[in-house]
């Protein structure tokens, strides 16, 4: 609509919608006295439809949003000079696990489960048990396992009061973990799936309690998904029940589902939702009245068609990773869910075992790439072991929601209104919707990276990152030491020399195989006793003698050419200061290794972090801070396994040269491939 | 009793002439009429050059002798000619060794300890070791280097400051060693007369902020010639910096000139008129022709390069710049002037092996059209050998060969610039800047042996005279390919060149042939 009319949109919407700004959780809504004023002297109608739609939302929330922000706005309605009519939006998953269909109508006096519940008194019980896990958050043991962690967490650093906030983090950490637990425990035990469904219920039950003389319609919509038409199809606004499953289907991350497929996931298109509410709204029952806008009765579609329809979509439609490659999507038998769950706790277990036995790894490019790895599978296994606790419940519905009163308001309806406000459902086809409305939408839909481009304002400078080694030179630390230290002996003793160099190379090898930071920290100590002058000077003569003669020309050609376009040129190098000064006229910063230096002569000790790995990738991070580049839009040009951390921390990375594991893991993610050749 | 240099005119039965074509020779009978003009003969060199070097710091020009300028505590630096003087580089010792080992010798004895030796490169390519020692000799090197006898280093940032601008608002900048030394010794070689003088401190310790306000197509063609200073619109340049300098800077100026025994015996015939060649001298020349035609041309080339020349020492004077300078030109000018009558409708050259950019090197494409259009063409004092749209016949093969150490920003220049455009105007005008700034050539000019990012473009503006005054210009023997990326007319003859010359200077031009190398100069009338 803004698109539509432009400029006129703000008069368009003044003209349709008064917006008044409140709180469901403040007195009053927290509105002042004149438009407390307004609102008595002109409402017909309320459509309270505020809720929060978390399944593991922590108790206290979930009761404040759902049940109390509810009462409160029926309370002021009461008030009202037109009697208005108040519509509870609530939704048909209040049947809980009771099987059966599940007609149109008040929740009466029982639980899911039958058993007996008092509306009222249940809100104070949570009350309670909110209370009582404040208190038991209070207790010695607790608080000292908090002052402890806390401690730890930020070393000898912290000073005390950042101890006492850090403190105050993990006990409302501790009790929000605790309040969800306890709702959902509790929902369970009366026959609801979890906290959202349950709260929802005890609303509309103490809406019916307090609803005195006012007109009360209660409105269920099922699982609420694109529109089939209105205001284009396909419109949604965020995404909250099934397709955030869906995504992750199509990511791959889901490989099974914890559900029967035979069970119906009912849907129903947003517009049809809305219409229905229209439709409801000029109604003045006596009586409480009560309708489901769901499928499952007229029209039902089960889990089993949801997921072919699901699936040929993505097979036509893949996904594409980072790389621009089709994420392929898997394949679900439908096991069971406890047969789902049981598998992933294994895994997760089995994963844990594995990354515990990867930290006990030294440090280096061998141990991040394998953390990585467990670190994916750990994710994605969390992942799906949280759709299947949270979601479970849906996909193993027993009930089926009927929708004949709906259906009936709708026949009475006429014929004009039935064609401008429809919402018979039966009207859905839904293998079309699916294929043509919902999944494209929803694959369309810009994620959030992108919507965080479009907002940034200042964009950062564009940097062009080189490692120097091997990716600028076809060199290594260990050529540039024998190549000076040549120079600095007598040529008789050159010979012995380079003959105990060649003895340590397996040595070596086998050390940067593992870690390039522990095999420069262990080669480094060769300098031990160089004079720093000496050094410089020999790193100066290297340029001539040793490094033009090993420079790619294509290399030299891509950073002019970066330079041409204005980038910020930064070779980022583990190899040595004096080694490098002479690169500095052909870069803007560089970033190097420094020895550490002790009465005019070098320890041999690194000063400083080494420049590798993972410490390559943060030193990059914290350096992009400080100068203000912009990595996302920046290029790191590197040769090594050990460089894949600093690579994967830019948005145009290029492997130059790869050695075998990089370049796999440059395929694997699409990235550029350029051999830079002498001569 | 040394030769004058002498003219002959070639008839019917006169010998073939030789011409010098880059690392090789090209070898023709000319036409009868044709005037040759040789050389004169080396002048009879100092017989005691160590004696000739004391006196002239002992009694020097217009300011107190060297060891009254040097007191303790004194900062001193010395600065010296670079490789690219003289050509061929001489045979040991090198003159530069035997001044600054003297020059030391006096400090120390005065107690003066800080003492920087540096080579006066410019924009040139810093020198290595082995050439450092081959001009200064062993004894220097072991003291001074590499930490107070070094190269300059134009794009040391810290390294140069400028120290004022002159009334046409041209910067003067130098070495920052230089500006804050209480005395400047500055040790030179004049080879040829456009060297010396202020120009050894403002393009040899001065970086490209300065060198551009003299180094552009506009100054040199109104460079009249670059061998004459007083008709040079460059040394006028280099003239009103040096005022400036002088006030800034005490500067005792050591100036020495060389015969122009350039060749070893076994090159004798590179000296000696062809009608004087007796059978062995011409069985030489042949074997050495026929030899540098079957060779691969590098290995030509490395016979060429061993060449180091028998030059001897003529005079040296020292003191206070311009009278210093005055006294060297007269030196130059005695054993290089040769009087001429008349200029002629088309001159023919020999282009040698090596230039001044060229030593221990490849003569590119670029450089040979500096050396025919810049240097020999230059080689005259008062009006130029050819007239006014007269033709210049150079003999080189100019082979598409650069050294990828010593000439990078030149290679890309031909790659990248001369496939667009040959006009030298053009080209300073679009990519001067670009080539000059450039970090590329900046870091290889300063840590390996590459010449300045700007350098080839100073080389080709060194012909803006030359192309005005020139009608035509037609390399014999020249790579049609080089040749036209050059904008140069090639011929695989003198006589076909000699023919395609008719169409500009008219059907019977007269002809002259300047029998180069040695280098030598002609003052027309």
């Amino acid at each position: 609509m803004r698109d539509e009319l432009g400029e006129g949109f703000a008069d368009h919407a003044a003209e349709k919608v008064r917006v008044l700004e409140g709180d469901v959780h403040s007195e009053d809504l927290g509105l002042g006295p004149e438009d407390l004023a307004e609102l008595s002297r002109e409402v017909d109608v309320v459509i309270h439809s505020a809720a929060s739609v978390v399944f593991d939302a922590p108790l206290d929330a979930a009761v404040d949003s759902n049940v109390r922000g509810t009462l409160g706005l029926l309370t002021l309605a009461r008030s009202w000079e037109k009697r208005p009519l108040f519509m509870h939006v609530s939704t048909s998953y209040v049947a809980g696990t009771k099987p059966g269909l599940i007609l149109e109508e008040p929740p009466g006096e029982g639980t899911p489960n039958g058993k007996k519940l008092d509306p009222k008194g249940e809100v104070s019980r949570l009350d309670a048990i909110v209370r009582e896990v404040e208190e038991a958050s209070g207790e010695k043991g607790l608080v000292r396992r908090f002052d402890e962690e806390a401690r730890r967490e930020l070393g000898m650093v912290g000073e005390p009061d950042e101890v006492a906030e850090r403190v105050e983090t993990l006990r409302r950490a501790w009790v929000r973990e605790r309040l969800v637990e306890r709702g959902n425990e509790r929902a369970r035990e009366l026959g609801w799936q979890d906290v959202y469904t349950f709260t929802k219920s005890l609303a509309e039950r103490r809406v019916l309690e307090e609803r005195g003389d006012l007109p009360l319609v209660i409105l269920r919509p099922a699982i609420i998904e694109s529109s089939l038409r209105e205001p284009y199809p396909g419109w949604i606004q965020g995404s909250r029940m099934a397709d955030p499953i869906i995504m992750a289907f199509a990511r791959g991350i889901l490989r099974e589902f914890p559900g029967d497929p035979k069970s119906i996931v009912d849907i129903v298109p947003v517009d049809h939702v809305v219409n229905a509410v229209i439709a409801a709204a000029v109604r003045r029952p006596e009586e409480p009245e009560v309708y489901q806008v769901a499928s499952g009765e007229r029209n039902p579609i089960r889990y089993r068609d949801f997921y072919e329809n699901v699936r040929e979509f993505f097979l036509k439609n893949p996904l594409r990773d980072s790389g621009g490659r089709p994420v392929p999507v898997p394949e679900w038998s439908f096991p069971g869910r406890k047969r789902v769950e049981g598998l992933l706790k294994a895994e997760l277990t089995g994963l844990k075992v594995a990354g515990a036995l990867v930290s006990r790894m030294p440090e280096g490019h061998a141990k991040t790439d394998l953390r990585g790895r467990i670190a994916r599978a750990d994710k994605r296994a969390r992942m799906s072991y949280y759709f299947s606790r949270i979601y479970g419940d849906y996909g193993d519905m027993k009930s089926t929601f009927s929708a004949r009163r709906v259906y009936e308001l709708y026949k009475s309806l006429p014929e004009g209104d039935r064609e401008a406000f429809p919402f018979d459902i039966a009207e859905v086809d839904w293998r079309e919707w699916l294929q043509e409305t919902h999944l494209p939408a929803i694959t369309r839909k810009p994620g959030r990276k992108k919507r965080g481009k479009g907002r940034e304002e200042k964009p950062g400078e564009v940097a062009a990152i080189f490692d120097v080694d091997g990716t600028l030179v076809k060199s290594n630390v260990v050529s540039y030491y024998a190549w000076m230290k040549m120079r600095d002996l007598p040529p008789i003793k050159r010979p012995l020399f380079a003959a105990s160099i060649l003895g340590k190379v397996p040595y070596y090898w086998a050390l940067d195989k593992i870690s390039r930071t522990h095999f420069n920290r262990a080669f480094y100590k060769s300098y031990k006793g160089w004079k720093p002058a000496r050094a410089r000077a020999l790193g100066k003569e290297s340029f001539a003698g040793y490094t033009l003669d090993r420079l790619f020309p294509g290399a030299v050609e891509e950073l002019r050419e970066h330079r041409r376009a204005g980038h910020r040129i930064v070779l980022l190098s583990g190899a040595l200061d004096f080694v490098l000064e002479p690169f500095k006229d052909l870069a803007d910063d560089v970033l190097s290794a420094k020895l550490e230096e002790e009465d005019g002569a070098f320890t041999g000790e690194l000063s400083g972090a080494p420049v590798a790995g993972e410490a390559r990738a943060r030193m990059l991070a914290s350096f992009a801070r400080k100068r203000g580049l912009d990595l996302s839009r920046s290029y790191a040009y590197a040769d090594s396994i050990s460089d894949l951390p600093m690579l994967e921390a830019v948005g145009n990375p290029v492997v130059v040269n790869p050695d075998g594991r990089l370049e796999k893991a440059a395929r694997e993610r699409g990235w550029t491939i350029k051999r830079w050749r002498r001569g | 009793m040394r030769r004058p240099g002498t003219i002959k005119i070639l008839e019917n039965d006169s010998p073939p002439m030789m011409f010098n074509a880059g690392d090789g020779f090209h070898y023709e009978k000319l036409p009868a009429g044709t005037r040759v003009i040789y050389p004169p003969g080396p002048v009879e060199p100092i017989a005691e050059p160590g004696v000739a070097i004391e006196r002239a710091l002992l009694e020097p020009m217009e300011m107190e002798p060297l060891h009254d300028l040097l007191f303790p505590g004194m900062k001193l630096t010395i600065g010296f000619d670079d490789i690219s003087l003289p050509i061929p580089p001489m045979q040991p010792p090198d003159i530069r060794q035997m001044i600054i080992e003297k020059v030391v010798e006096k400090a120390r004895a005065r107690g003066v300890e800080d003492i920087h030796i540096i080579a006066a490169l410019g924009l040139h390519r810093r020198m290595t070791e082995a050439e450092l020692r081959h001009a200064l000799g062993k004894g220097l090197m072991s003291a001074y280097y590499p930490d107070r006898l070094y190269n300059y280093d134009a794009e040391d940032p810290d390294g140069n400051v400028q120290i004022g601008e002159t009334d046409q608002g041209e910067e003067v900048t130098v070495s920052r060693r230089v500006a804050e030394s209480d005395l400047l010794v500055y040790v030179n070689i004049n080879h040829v007369a456009m060297n010396g003088g202020h120009k050894s401190v403002h393009t040899g310790l001065s970086p490209y902020a300065s060198i551009r306000h003299n180094h552009t197509p506009d100054t040199l063609s109104n460079t009249k010639s670059l061998m004459d200073p007083k008709n040079s619109a460059m040394h006028g340049s280099f003239n009103r910096m040096g005022a400036i300098f002088d006030e800034h800077v005490k500067v005792f100026h050591i100036e020495t000139t060389l015969n122009n025994s350039a060749f070893p015996p076994v090159f004798d015939f590179m000296a000696k008129p062809e009608h004087e060649w007796g059978a062995l001298t011409k069985a030489n020349f042949l074997v050495n022709h026929k030899a540098t035609q079957a060779m691969p041309l590098p290995a030509a080339r490395k016979v060429f390069h061993s060449i180091r020349a028998p030059h001897r020492m003529t005079s040296i004077q020292a003191g206070s710049t311009d009278p210093v300078h005055e006294e060297t030109l007269k030196h130059v000018y005695h054993q290089q002037l040769v009087p001429v009558e008349g200029q002629a409708d088309v001159l023919l050259m020999g282009v040698p092996f090596v230039g001044p950019y060229n030593v221990n090197s490849i003569m590119n494409p670029m450089l040979v059209y500096n050396i025919l259009l810049g240097y020999l063409f230059n080689l005259y004092k008062g009006k130029p050998l050819v007239r006014q749209g007269g033709v210049l016949i150079g003999t080189h093969p100019m082979p598409n060969d650069f050294n990828e150490v010593h000439h990078p920003s030149y290679i890309d220049l031909w790659n990248e610039v001369y496939p667009q455009t040959n006009d030298i105007r053009e080209i300073a005008h679009k990519y001067e800047k670009r080539y000059a700034e450039d970090p590329w050539y900046r870091t290889l000019y300063r840590n390996s042996h590459a010449y300045h990012g700007v350098h080839p473009f100073t080389v080709l503006y060194w012909a803006a005279h030359a192309l005005d005054h020139l009608g035509g210009v037609i390399l014999v023997g020249g790579d049609p390919m080089t040749t036209a990326r050059m904008g140069l007319k090639r011929a695989d003859t003198i006589a076909e060149a000699l023919e395609m010359s008719k169409d500009i200077v008219g059907p019977s031009p007269s002809t002259t042939y300047m029998h180069v190398p040695p280098l030598f100069m002609v003052e027309v009338s």
